[in-house]
């Protein structure tokens, strides 16, 4: 079961390319997540089930159009300003580490 | 063994909106790198969306057009990846609640008609542009945020055949909608394929593969088709097919591993905090509903049967919307034949089209002036070799046909009085034919013809000519 958690953690880690440096550090995360874990899953004493699921802590709706923007262009931002918080350009593009 | 494929698809379309999805970043196909942008598509800290009217009436649009039923509650999820296309990190779409669900569209295969369910179409952003180098990737991102649905199929479909006309049924609707160009050597209309076989028989499916680069209709099928020969080998020597995500080489025709497929769970979908639910009511729906023209399918039946067009013509005429409207008002606006009508749009008109890689609307014909074309050939004023000539004055500069040909000097000549006094200086020039004709020489008339036409400088109506010569020559 330990050994599952770490390998979880480990894995969200890699996703979220959050750098872990040892197994000390693993641990600690580990301990700290099941905490949480554990304080969010005393939701599940309540009882829900007349409740219908809420994904938005604001629960207003954009009713029709109202609150929609309008689909009108505006200025873009220009092409130095763009690049302007890289040294890394090319050809008027970013120039990153190769993908594939 | 033998193996039974199944395919589904994912199609994605760019919806053709003034400005991007969540801002009022412009977009047009071809600018300059990087000129397209806000501060929302670079992914500055503190910026937020705000979702697009009218990208979400062309997602319903597109939905509704597919037969789907439109969600009344909708809302939007981050898919998270790290990507240099994609500053965010993050994707903004739709996971568990899309806009549109349970539609499907028909295809026909061998004259059978088969119908393909469509699963869902949700409303996301479309990533940047890379193109890599030597030892390193650039990145355009001028492509970021442009409003997209996706369309997914469900895994009804049986072969690359039935794939590809999906593909194009897909593409004519959403065309016909407006809603987007769907050019997928512009990269408005993509198409990833998911393919799995299984043994004849067997219920589950097999472990499916995921294909991409497919960027022509043709790659899609020559890149299924190999796919499921890849498989099939695969399996027959004992091998285990793996769940991954390959890419089709154009230049070998064949599939290349690009790397082990993601689950979901890797995407972490959350809810997007930014944007809040978004409630469809009645009245809006019914509103877009009101804005969808009549679709392929539906005129498609309308010309066989209203118009007696075979299959294949109505199946051709209803391909692309520019090209039935045409039609439709030559033949409801301008009275023409529709078969002849037909005839011309398909052959000389879709051929010019074709050659010269331009849309109708960019041509000087007019369903005025191509009826007036056929008009003035079927009532000899001009012969049908001669309509080649003044076709292409319509189509490149426009103008009335009879006005076109009058300029080319071609217009036939009906005149009775004037045919007549021609035959009547041939026949006198030529008293050995008639005697030969009298005599029972049937070839005499084709020569006799032959020289009014010489006369006439090939202008007179041939039919005419033939009546009016034997009327002559039969009095004598």
């Amino acid at each position: 079961m330990e050994e599952l958690d770490l390998k979880k953690i480990q894995r969200v880690a890699e996703l979220s390319k959050i750098e872990i440096k040892d197994e000390e550090e693993l641990k600690n995360l580990s301990t700290k997540i099941k905490s949480i874990v554990a304080h969010s899953e005393r939701l599940n004493d309540l009882d829900l089930s007349d409740v219908e699921p809420m994904t938005h802590a604001m629960q207003l709706q954009q009713e029709t159009s109202d609150s929609l923007r309008k689909d009108k262009a505006g200025e873009p931002v220009s092409q130095e300003d763009a690049l302007s918080n890289t040294e890394f350009t090319e050809e008027g593009q970013f120039k990153v580490p190769r993908m594939i | 063994m033998h193996f039974e494929t199944v395919i589904g698809l994912e199609v994605h379309v760019e919806l053709k909106t003034n400005s991007k999805i969540f801002s009022n970043a412009p977009l047009h196909y071809g600018h300059e790198p990087n000129t397209n942008l806000s501060v929302v598509e670079l992914g500055y800290p503190g910026t937020l969306p705000v979702l697009n009217e009218t990208a979400v009436e062309y997602g319903m649009k597109a939905a509704m057009a597919l037969n789907m039923q439109i969600a009344e509650d909708t809302k939007f999820d981050r898919k998270n990846y790290y990507y240099p296309d994609n500053p965010k990190a993050y994707q903004i779409s739709q996971f568990d609640k899309p806009i549109g669900e349970h539609g499907s569209l028909d295809i026909e295969i061998d004259g059978e008609k088969k119908t393909i369910g469509i699963t869902r179409l949700h409303l996301e952003e479309d990533a940047g542009k890379s193109t890599h180098k030597e030892d390193y990737s650039l990145v355009d991102l001028n492509r970021q945020g442009t409003a997209l649905v996706e369309i997914v199929s469900e895994p009804d479909i049986r072969t690359p055949e039935e794939a590809y006309k999906y593909l194009e049924k897909i593409k004519s609707i959403i065309q016909y909608t407006g809603v987007s160009d769907v050019k997928m050597e512009e990269g408005s209309l993509r198409c990833d394929a998911n393919i799995s076989i299984r043994p004849v028989g067997q219920k589950e499916f097999g472990t499916k593969t995921e294909l991409k680069n497919l960027n022509s209709f043709n790659f899609v099928r020559k890149g299924l088709e190999h796919e499921v020969k890849r498989q099939e080998q695969l399996l027959l020597s004992g091998g285990v097919i793996e769940q991954e995500t390959r890419r089709y080489d154009e230049k070998t025709g064949e599939t290349v591993l690009m790397r082990v497929k993601e689950g979901a769970d890797d995407y972490r979908y959350f809810p997007e905090p930014d944007l809040m639910h978004l409630h469809i009511d009645d009245e809006w729906k019914e509103r877009v509903r009101a804005s969808i023209p009549t679709l392929p399918d539906e005129l498609r039946e309308k010309y066989i049967n209203e118009y007696d067009l075979p299959v294949y013509d109505a199946e051709i005429l209803t391909m692309r919307k520019e090209m039935s409207d045409f039609f439709s008002d030559m033949v409801e606006t301008h009275k023409a034949d529709p078969k002849l009508a037909s005839n011309w749009l398909m052959g000389n008109v879709n051929e010019y089209l074709n050659k010269n890689n331009t849309e109708l609307d960019d041509t000087g014909l007019t369903a005025e002036n191509l009826t007036g074309m056929i008009n003035i050939i079927e009532d000899g004023t001009i012969s049908s070799k001669q309509a080649k000539k003044v076709f292409s004055v319509l189509i490149e500069k426009g103008g009335t046909a009879k006005q076109v040909a009058k300029d080319l000097g071609m217009e036939q000549i009906s005149d009775p009085a004037v045919l007549t006094d021609m035959v009547t200086e041939v026949l006198d020039a030529n008293d050995q034919s008639v005697e030969d004709y009298k005599n029972g020489k049937d070839r005499a008339i084709g020569f006799l013809v032959g020289q009014i036409m010489k006369k006439s400088k090939g202008q007179a109506n041939p039919k005419m000519v033939n009546q009016i010569l034997l009327e002559e020559i039969n009095k004598r």
